[in-house]
């Protein structure tokens, strides 16, 4: 698990220190084959999976309710966030 | 958008092979791991080779800082209690789905790879799939729901139901929106939950 953080940190300080290089550009701006090829693999792992596929209709669902439910909790904040930094501003 | 369908016509395309082939090797799965270390190789190149970056650090304001504060914690403490109705995946995956607001592609993929080693390769693929699903469909409402954000929670709920997608996406509909003067704050917004959004899908896949 930690071996992925240790990648990210790399590409990180490497991205920082070659900002200036083409390779990096190119090897960093390829990320949307490299997304392309693993939700393949995902799509194809669930499809070979014949007890998956079937639950497809609930993965929808259960996709549908987490995004509602993540998108309503993030403009609440938002919403207190932005009265809280208001009232404050107000009584100066 | 065009890169929301291609992703999902990727998806798709893989499921069908899937359904055709009914059989899933096991090198698949050793590449795919192969393939997450370069997408984080590159992620992290686009993090350290980003102009933009530098310059926002330097213009930063508290509520810069706080609204991606608030929208992942908001998202969180409403996905908790959600979370205990689900049945398709348990309550720490659905906050790690959540946590990072949007960003599908690295959610999807790197849940599926950290939980397969505990809960094993279907149910991995499971997690997966919900954690695409779910954020595929918040850049959908971010996006056609903009106008009405916009108009009944204020601008600054806009770019927070974007989300990561704050940062590209979802910025023509933001600066349309919101404004011009908005779009700072978007970037900067979305430039940070997708610096933590790593940290925190590790985080909650270990939990």
């Amino acid at each position: 698990m930690f071996e992925i953080l240790l990648i990210l940190a790399a590409g990180i300080a490497i991205g920082r220190i070659g900002a200036k290089l083409t390779i990096t550009a190119r090897i960093g701006g390829a990320v949307k084959w490299t997304v392309c090829g693993l939700v393949g693999v995902l799509g194809y792992s669930i499809g070979a999976d014949s007890t998956l596929a079937a639950e497809l209709p609930e993965i929808g669902l259960t996709g549908i309710v987490l995004a509602l439910a993540g998108t309503a909790g993030s403009i609440a904040g938002a919403m207190i966030l932005m009265r809280a930094t208001s009232r404050k501003g107000g009584g100066k | 958008m065009k890169g929301s369908l291609i992703v999902a016509g990727c998806f798709a395309g893989g499921f069908i092979a899937g359904r055709l082939a009914e059989y899933s090797p096991e090198w698949l799965h050793t590449a795919s791991l192969w393939l997450l270390y370069l997408l984080m190789l590159q992620v992290g190149l686009g993090i350290g080779s980003d102009p933009k970056v530098k310059e926002m650090l330097r213009t930063l304001t508290p509520v810069s800082l706080l609204l991606p504060l608030t929208t992942v914690a908001g998202a969180l403490i409403l996905t908790y209690p959600v979370a205990f109705m689900l049945k398709a995946v348990c309550v720490t995956d659905s906050l790690a789905i959540n946590s990072v607001c949007g960003y599908y592609s690295l959610s999807s993929i790197m849940l599926s790879q950290l939980k397969e080693p505990l809960v094993g390769a279907t149910l991995a693929a499971k997690i997966g799939a919900v954690a695409l699903l779910a954020n595929v469909v918040r850049e959908l409402i971010a996006l056609t729901g903009a106008p009405l954000i916009a108009r009944h929670c204020g601008k600054e709920a806009v770019i927070a139901a974007a989300g990561v997608t704050s940062v590209d996406v979802c910025l023509p509909a933001i600066r349309r929106w919101c404004g011009e003067r908005y779009v700072g704050l978007a970037l900067v917004h979305g430039t940070v939950i997708d610096i933590a959004s790593p940290f925190m899908l590790t985080l909650f896949a270990s939990l």
